[in-house]
Formats: structure tokens, sequence, C-alpha cells
């Protein structure tokens, strides 16, 4: 099957636009249809999910499509306050001002 | 991915597929992560990293998932069993998910044999399962307790219940058989162990217990290490605020020997009588680690598999493309739950990246938090961000460093239990 899709690829050009439409078709979650997107602040917004969800869709806690604005305003506003008051407070100090701002864009974007 | 090995990974070669070009070729490459990843042990560790193997990967990334049990029993909030505030049923999670949603083949069998020369493992159903890079998330296992009497229905009654399972249950139905006269005792292991608050945590939700159900009662720490190992402000207000006249706290307590007739605790600050004895014995590796016998158990006194944190990838040289995530693996962060779906991710983007055939992250960084309940309407926590530091190639505390809150109320109690949901969310669905 893949091999069949990868030969079909290879006698049509462009060959990736033609692998993204096998990627896309033959999946059925929609979850995974975001595999492709690998924006610069993926692993570090991970460190998000585990108390906002993945991707930042949480029940409670969400965060996903927040604007990046926001997130970095918030995240920076919180790196001057006790660690001990607020566990986000600890996890802002954590981070520099370029990675809180790869975070924030990747979550906006979800 | 080189593409020998792409083209291996297809099941072809390139002899008889002259069409095929070099160019095309890399340009697929680079597009999509292709190879087979088998990923053994669905804890927290292995679950993540077969989903998010997937949600990142995309479809070109074969993933199974060894495990061989249907159902996860999560010991987070299992010391909450014990106290009748959950069920075990509550705590029970599938991998109905993982398979439906991200389309991990999950195959509910324990493992018998890997070949890191082949690059294969068979399973107890006897399916040989080859791999291009096979994560091992075997968990912990326990060193024996010492006996000094008893017999083997009263050894029997001894338990750790540091697996949420059966011996939680065991442990459950003993706490509720104590009357306000009676005294649990719980040993604590030196360190390395799996959950560094939960021993402290797991003495306080009983004393709490004990007050509120049964009018008193006695707990006894009875601590290995020579202090309180995480939390140490707030379990010292615990134990000499909040529970004062209920909790003894022992450092220095050395396990030697119990003697399961009297109910004895015998160790180095002492011997302690109990109604309930608790033994959470000296840990080690899931027993995977050790009992394969390929040499993973290279680290913490050959009890630990060591990794490399850029992709916890083994550090022994003949064992390339096999990683080691979570409780089982040998690294200066603490082994527990949320700290293990931080590998994970970290070793799923590692692996993808290699399958790609691109430069794996550099400056990794993971998180720990832990909300742990002080009494039945309030909880404390612990939260740590670890950055790469490639001086001493370890995880090292950034920011505030391991930071414990200001102190336990009822608002860390309802951010725990949102916590609890959503890292089982992003662990198991």
């Amino acid at each position: 099957m893949l091999l069949m899709i990868f030969m079909a690829s290879c006698k049509n050009e462009p060959i990736l636009g033609e692998t993204d439409k096998y990627v896309l078709n033959t999946d059925t979650s929609l979850s995974l249809k975001a595999a492709s997107i690998n924006l610069p602040g993926r692993s570090l917004a991970a460190n998000c999910f585990q108390c906002h969800g993945t991707n930042g869709y949480a029940g409670e806690l969400k965060i996903a499509g927040q604007s990046a604005s926001g997130i970095i305003r918030e995240l920076e506003g919180s790196k001057a306050k006790d660690p001990r008051a607020n566990i986000m407070n600890v996890h802002a100090r954590a981070y520099t001002t370029e990675e809180i701002k790869a975070i924030a864009d990747y979550i906006s974007k979800q | 991915m080189k593409r020998r090995n792409f083209l291996a990974s297809l099941g072809v070669t390139a002899i008889g597929m002259p069409f095929l070009k070099s160019a095309m070729a890399q340009q697929l490459i680079s597009f999509s992560a292709m190879g087979r990843v088998v990923v053994v042990g669905g804890g927290m560790a292995g679950t993540t990293a077969a989903k998010f193997l997937r949600l990142w990967g995309g479809t070109g990334v074969d993933v199974t998932l060894v495990e061989p049990n249907s159902i996860y029993y999560s010991s987070i909030f299992s010391n909450m069993v014990l106290t009748g505030e959950r069920s075990l049923s509550q705590l029970a999670y599938n991998y109905n998910a993982l398979s439906s949603k991200y389309g991990v083949k999950v195959q509910n069998f324990s493992v018998t044999n890997i070949d890191p020369v082949a690059k294969m493992v068979t399973l107890s159903s006897g399916t040989k399962l080859p791999y291009d890079r096979l994560i091992l998330a075997p968990g912990i296992d326990f060193e024996p307790l010492t006996w000094s009497g008893g017999t083997q229905l009263q050894k029997d009654k001894i338990v750790h219940a540091w697996k949420a399972g059966v011996q939680t249950t065991s442990l459950k139905e003993q706490i509720s058989s104590m009357t306000s006269k009676d005294t649990f005792i719980i040993t604590i292991p030196p360190v390395p162990y799996r959950c560094p608050p939960g021993p402290y945590e797991r003495a306080c939700v009983v004393a709490d217990y004990l007050k509120r159900i049964k009018g008193g009662g006695k707990v006894i720490i009875l601590d290995a290490n020579a202090g309180i190992q995480a939390e140490k402000d707030n379990f010292n207000v615990a134990f000499n605020v909040t529970h004062k006249g209920i909790i003894t706290y022992v450092p220095n307590a050395r396990l030697t020997s119990i003697d399961a007739g009297s109910m004895t605790v015998l160790t180095s600050a002492g011997s302690f009588k109990g109604k309930v004895i608790n033994a959470i014995p000296i840990h080690k590796a899931g027993n995977l680690i050790n009992e394969a016998n390929i040499g993973l158990n290279n680290a913490g006194g050959g009890k630990w598999a060591g990794v490399n944190v850029l992709s916890y990838e083994s550090t022994n040289p003949s064992l390339a493309g096999i990683h080691i995530i979570g409780d089982s693996s040998f690294t200066t962060q603490p082994k527990a739950g949320h700290l293990a779906n931080a590998e994970a991710k970290i070793c799923a983007d590692a692996i993808i990246q290699v399958l790609k055939g691109g430069p794996i992250n550099q400056t990794p960084i993971t998180n720990s938090a832990c909300y742990t309940p002080i009494t039945k309407t309030t909880a404390s926590w612990l939260s740590a961000v670890y950055r790469y530091d490639s001086g001493s190639k370890t995880m090292i505390p950034t920011g505030s460093g391991v930071t414990e809150s200001n102190g336990a109320n009822s608002h860390n109690h309802e951010d725990m239990l949102k916590w609890f949901n959503n890292l089982m969310s992003d662990t198991f669905s």
C-alpha cells in the first residue's frame, strides 16, 4: 500500500503535494491530520499539555486558541511573582522570553 | 533516516527500482517520518510516547504498544483509594483511544526476548516484532523484603501498594479495620524511589482518615533517608501541626527486617510495632531492564537504565536504537508520572527527528508538577522545570528550581483534580 503510493508519487510531481494528500486522506483522525505541523514551539508547548490538555485542549484550564500576546503578557508578568504562591509562576520563570514567544505562538494557533 | 533504511522500512530494496531517484526519496523523507517503533509498557511514559509518536510523527510511523494488561490503574491518586475518597475503578484507564484515535497497534502480551542486533522483540504470544526504534517503559520493581518471622499468610498481608492494583485494595481493607488505638506504619526506602512526596502524602491522608473516621490512631513514618525527600516545608507543617499527635516521623530508619507474626518492624532507628505495616521495598528498574540481559541496567548500581537525556537512548553503545523512559531510567529527574509523560514527549520527538533524518533537539526542557493531598479538602504542590545542561549532560532544575507551594489549601485541592484529569487525558486520550 505504502509502496504503491510512493511509486505513484514518484511519477506525479510534485512529490510533496501527493504525499501530503496521501497522509491526510487515509487518516480518519482529526488529531493525526495535524501531525505534519511542527512549529518551533511544539516541544516547549508540550510542557503545557499535562495540565492544559493536548495542544491546549482541556475540559478545564483550556488555553488553545488564546492570543499569543495574551499568553506572553501573562507568562512574562508571572516571572516577577512569588513562585510559591502560584504554580504558573514556577513555570513562567523557567523559560526565556524567546521560548515564551515560541510557546505562545504554538498555543495560539491550535 | 537514511535512504537505505527508508527503503528497508517499506520492505523493498533499491535494486529493481531503478526509477526511484534519490532526490525523490529525499523529498519524501523530509516531509514525513517513516519507521517502526515498538513501545513496551503502557504506563504514563509508554502510553504518552505511543500517542505522541503518532500525533507528531504521522501515519508513516508504525507504532505498536506492548502491554500485558488491558487496564491501567493509576498510581497517582491511589492514596485516596486507601481512604475511600476514590475507588480503584475510578482510576482505571484503557488503550482504546490510543488505537482508535491514533492508530497505535496494541499487543496485550509481555516481552520474552529483545534482540538488539536483529532489532527484534519477541512476545509471549510468539509474535516477533521488528523495530527501527524500541522504547522501554517498564516502570519499577522491588527488592525482596527481609523477614524475621511470621507465616506466609501473615507475610502476605504486608504490602507496598506502590503500584495501584490488588495491593491497593488489600491495604485499604487493612486500614479500614483499624481502630483509634491502632498504629499504621509506613516504611520509606532509600532514594531513588517512585514519587518522592508519595509516602509522606500517604501518611497524611491515612492520618486524616483515622482522625475523621476512627476518631484517632497513630501513623509512624520510618524513613530510610536522612530527612523528608520532597516538599519539606509543607510536610513539616503537616506532621507537626495539621496531623500533630497522630504522625510520628522517624528519619534514618533503614529497614532491617519485618516480623509479620508480631507485626514488628526492625530498623536502624529501633523496632516499631503496628496493626498495619505498609512496607515500601527498595526499588529497582522494571524487571525487563534487568532480566533482558542485554546490558540495559548500566546505571545506579546496576539496577537502572542509563540514558542520554536528549533522546533517552541507552548509554550502552551496543544498544543503539533502544530508548528507556519513565521510572526505569536513571536521570536527575524525579521518578513520577507527570515527569514520565514529559520524558516520553522528548523521546518521541527525538525518534521522529531521527526517522526523518533531521537533527534532534539539543535543548530539551521537561517539567514536573505534583499535587499532594494533605487532608480530604486541602492539598499542596511541588513543581520543577528541568533544562538540559550540555556541560553535565543532565537535566537541571531551572528558574525557581524545585519549588513547593506556600502551604496546603482548598484551592490547591480543586486544582489537583483538574491536574489529574488533564494529565491522564494527555496520556490516555
